[in-house]
């Protein structure tokens, strides 16, 4: 089982696409501080 | 002997195990391949006995979340291997599946791992594939992904998932439900046992069904197994991401079956009414989400003839809803479960990779 969800899926999608955008942002952050 | 143990149960798979076994070989000895065939009533047992001597047969079959167990037990896997891969029937892993998931297990050395999820994909030769490998695609680059972030990764399938032996010392995989993957995920969150990685590089291909008949027959089981496990986890009552994320998913699905049913009435008089706010939404939708997506799928898949099947993706999309919203309603008035074998036809696969 890979997909337990219909995939139109528009509202998940946008919230996804913006943890995945927070997420590059939070690496991305950390690593030119280091 | 190397250090991951790949467990295949198999009930009546003798048009497909071949190829599975065939491609474990490849990154594998014979002797750290395990067969668990549940009480087949075909040549799975022959067919598996061609690629390793250690086949373990259950008369009569027990299903496939029991049979694992008894094999894990049987051949003492949590004893013999730090990591165990159960690896369905139906499924052929690529040569670098283990190569891009199990550094992932063992730089972890504190052990916050309870295991490392790969990718699912298909091979395309219908409408009906090309729509579950574009539903693929979506529901890991994007969905799985952004969960793996989260550490909310709702389901380890039960094709592309390497564990950590020694989880099986204590919890075994659960039997109450249809899909038992999702349901032993859901107790890894529930239990702590540990975070759950998830590398797009690792892959596995998984036989889809091919008539939309077995397409429906396999979503049906998959939303049910869904719903049986959302109720025996008290999702979205555990105050754990998993329920934000599930609570987030599942009321959508749910929000979508009932527009579909909606749009049946609806279409007809927007259609004659006001036809532009149809226009609107629908060529937002494609221009926006199904032609960038499905770009992103032929690209993956090399296959740019997917792309033709884009009108079929609306059917499709319209009838997952409504299934999705069907399997709610049968999970939540009735509580009759299915705990057997239930598949699609198989057919046996030419091309390995």
């Amino acid at each position: 089982m890979a997909n337990p969800f219909p995939t139109p899926n528009s509202f998940s999608l946008i919230v996804h696409l913006l943890v995945l955008v927070f997420a590059f942002l939070k690496d991305f952050i950390t690593k030119i501080r280091a | 002997m190397g250090n991951t143990a790949l467990l295949v149960p198999a009930h009546n798979e003798e048009a497909v195990i071949g190829e599975t076994l065939k491609a474990l070989r490849v990154i594998a000895p014979p002797s750290d391949i395990y067969v668990v065939n549940d009480g087949s009533s075909d040549k799975t047992e022959t067919e598996a006995k061609k690629w390793t001597k250690n086949v373990l047969t259950l008369l009569p079959n027990r299903g496939k979340a029991a049979a694992i167990n008894l094999a894990i037990s049987h051949f003492a896997l949590t004893e013999r291997y730090p990591y165990i891969m159960p690896m369905d029937a139906d499924t052929v892993i690529t040569p670098n599946f283990l190569t891009h998931t199990l550094p992932i297990l063992e730089n972890d050395k504190k052990s916050e791992f309870a295991c490392v999820v790969g990718r699912v994909t298909g091979r395309s030769f219908s409408w009906v594939t090309a729509y579950r490998l574009w539903e693929y695609e979506v529901a890991q680059t994007i969905h799985k992904t952004a969960q793996a972030k989260e550490n909310a990764i709702i389901v380890c399938p039960g094709c592309a998932t390497v564990y950590r032996s020694k989880i099986f010392v204590k919890y075994s995989i659960p039997t109450e439900t249809l899909t038992e993957d999702m349901d032993f995920t859901f107790l890894i969150h529930r239990k702590k046992i540990g975070k759950i990685g998830f590398t797009n590089k690792a892959v596995v291909i998984t036989q889809d069904p091919g008539t939309l008949k077995d397409f429906i027959k396999q979503l049906d089981r998959w939303y049910t197994g869904f719903w049986q496990c959302v109720r025996k986890h008290n999702i979205p009552w555990g105050g754990q991401t998993l329920d934000a994320e599930v609570g987030l998913l599942a009321s959508e699905g749910l929000f979508n079956g009932i527009l579909v049913l909606m749009l049946f009435f609806l279409v007809p008089i927007t259609l004659l009414n006001r036809p532009f706010l149809l226009a609107l939404p629908l060529s937002m939708d494609l221009f926006i989400f199904v032609i960038p997506t499905m770009i992103l799928t032929s690209w993956r898949s090399k296959n740019f003839k997917i792309m033709l099947y884009i009108p079929h993706l609306y059917l499709m999309r319209l009838l997952s809803s409504l299934v999705f919203l069907k399997s709610f309603f049968k999970e939540v008035l009735g509580t009759e479960l299915k705990r057997i074998w239930n598949k699609a036809t198989r057919y046996q696969i030419k091309e390995a990779f």
